[in-house]
């Protein structure tokens, strides 16, 4: 009834225009205030002290610092000549097939994602400079911007990735296991999205045709050495345990200052305060979500909400791959009408108990739900990818959702290929952590 | 009324400054963390102080993002029923959300003062202060709502 009432309100307001954050925070905590919802022997302050209290431990984690370092180490990337460096050694290295140019935006986006945790950061960093490139091309906006935004969606499955620091904070499961399950899965997508690409692009003639040199990407790999290594440090300094996440993190960051400032010179002293405030700033509106939301499963947890869909679960009956299905159905059709950090907060808890029936590792089950999350960025009506992909090709969401179609099936094939072929995701961290 | 949104961009103004200094200082720390670590000489307070910052940056930021209206959400239902509805669910929910900081401002500051007996692991500092960043920023909020209010009502009158 209660946690009925507050699924009710968080979406009627979000429908009437309240930002996420607050649509979460203010049922949760009117509803804990309402006289009957907690027995009249719990008073009033009381309730309020935990209410303080889960705010401040909604966030009060060394882990949770990766999310504004990763934004930092992304915008700091962006403007400093990295990514148009990785976008050239990109196209000089597939430019020379059918689509090559956009083949070469999802190359990118790939390397890019290497170092930037978050899909948002992706799809503008290379977009801005791939989009008018790809139309002067020939290529139609719309196509552009769907390759774009598929590109740009890989970064939270490719490590790091801000959703996996999530996940891994709300389950205890580790982050650098994680991050280690996402890489192949992240190179499944971005070839599932190049094959796509280029057969459009063939069938319909889109694009220029050059010649492959090896001249030209000899010249371009040499500029764009340092970039490349940048995913090399970052996720090498935490797979091999050096550093954890967030010092990775931290580091990410000054290696992008280095490359930026000392050996590409693009990026100006003056500039540096406007990129840390504006990563604050974003990083901000995500960690203002967890707060909220801390409250608000909180008092989901409170009314045995995951014991009532244990037994609702097990009366299904239904074999584990079939629950697998389901629970990715559901998260689908969740990440295409929500914000994927609110989705993730608020999925989390009651559906990471659900893995044992589903028979799926943990590890296994975080980088679905990620990936899972990171389609629904490329689906209407709100797909963080999209919406940043068409606000810079200066295209409607219909458009580009037209065109991000066969890119999002192409997609779904490789999700099912990661439910059902536990390697994928598990291999590379049994490797690492035998 | 145009007093309240002087001090509001004022308070904004000083805020962003705040958030600058924090996000450098995390960066910096957390540098000098791993190098120490791998100089024989792990610090003790690196990461508390670095995760009370991150609270900071969560709230502070908050006021900031609430500011430059860069809250995640969506365009709302409103729009579609006419000016004088939409106006309605404006007022309507920047009541609500003045209601909401109020409170967490209110039990925040109870509680703030509550917690000067409880002392930090590392630092050895009252709890007080880094919990002083949840009501400060609700009531920065609760300027920033109402500065907000009187913009819409103005809006309206003429």
């Amino acid at each position: 009834m209660i946690v009925g009432l507050l699924f009710g309100l968080l979406f009627l307001l979000i429908a009437l225009g309240l930002p996420i954050a607050l649509s979460i925070g203010l049922p949760a905590i009117g509803l804990m205030l309402t006289p009957g919802v907690f027995p009249a022997t719990v008073p009033i302050p009381a309730l309020g002290q935990t209410i303080i209290q889960l705010l401040f431990a909604g966030v009060d984690s060394f882990d949770l610092l990766a999310v504004p370092l990763f934004m930092l180490a992304g915008a700091i990337m962006e403007t400093g000549g990295i990514s148009r460096q990785l976008i050239d050694f990109s196209d000089s290295l597939v430019g020379w097939v059918p689509g090559g140019l956009a083949c070469a935006c999802i190359v990118a986006s790939m390397f890019f994602a290497g170092i930037s945790g978050s899909a948002a950061a992706d799809t503008a960093a290379i977009g801005a400079i791939v989009i008018p490139a790809m139309i002067r091309q020939g290529y139609p906006a719309g196509f552009a911007a769907a390759v774009v935004a598929a590109g740009g969606a890989i970064g939270v499955i490719i490590p790091p990735s801000i959703p996996m620091v999530i996940f891994g904070f709300l389950t205890n499961v580790s982050i650098a296991k994680l991050f280690a399950g996402g890489m192949m899965v992240g190179i499944l997508f971005g070839v599932n999205f190049m094959l796509v690409a280029v057969w459009i692009s063939w069938r319909r003639g889109y694009g220029l045709r050059q010649s492959f040199s090896p001249a030209r990407l000899w010249k371009s790999l040499k500029e764009a050495v340092w970039a490349i290594g940048a995913p090399v440090i970052v996720l090498g300094g935490i797979l091999s345990g050096i550093v954890t996440v967030t010092e990775a993190a931290a580091l990410a960051v000054f290696y992008a200052l280095f490359v930026s400032m000392v050996l590409n010179r693009e990026l100006k002293w003056n500039q540096l305060p406007g990129l840390i405030l504006r990563s604050q700033i974003t990083a901000a509106t995500i960690l203002f979500i967890i707060a909220m939301a801390k409250v608000f499963t909180w008092l989901v947890a409170m009314k045995q909400t995951s014991q009532l869909l244990g037994t609702l679960v097990a009366a299904l009956s239904l074999p584990p791959w079939g629950l697998l299905l389901l629970v990715m159905a559901v998260l689908l059709v969740v990440g295409c009408v929500m914000e994927t950090t609110a989705a993730l907060i608020l999925l989390v808890p009651v559906l990471a108990a659900l893995t044992p029936q589903m028979g799926v590792d943990p590890v296994q089950f975080g980088v679905l739900m990620v990936i899972n999350l990171a389609v629904g960025m490329l689906t209407p009506p709100v797909g963080i990818c999209l919406f940043v992909s068409c606000t810079i090709a200066g295209v409607g969401l219909g458009q580009i959702s037209r065109a991000a179609l066969p890119l999002i099936l192409s997609a779904f094939v490789a999700l099912l290929v990661a439910c059902f072929w536990p390697p994928l995701t598990l291999w590379i961290p049994s490797l690492i952590y035998p | 009324m145009e007093l309240l949104q002087t001090i509001s961009r004022g308070i904004n103004h000083a805020i962003e400054k705040l958030l600058l200094l924090i996000g450098a200082s995390i960066c910096i720390i957390l540098f000098a963390q791993v190098l120490f670590r791998y100089a024989g000489a792990s610090l003790g307070w690196s990461e508390e102080v670095s995760r009370h910052l991150l609270v900071a940056i969560t709230f502070l930021g908050g006021t900031a993002a609430y500011k430059r209206a860069s809250f995640i959400g969506l365009k709302g239902i409103g729009h579609r029923l006419g000016p004088t509805i939409q106006a309605g669910i404006t007022i309507a929910l920047q009541l609500l959300t003045l209601a909401l900081f109020g409170v967490i401002a209110w039990f925040g500051a109870v509680y703030t003062l509550k917690a000067w007996e409880h002392t930090s692991s590392a630092l050895l500092i009252p709890m007080s202060i880094p919990f002083a960043v949840i009501p400060i920023a609700a009531l920065i909020l609760v300027v920033h709502v109402l500065a907000d209010i009187t913009q819409t009502l103005g809006r309206k009158r003429p």
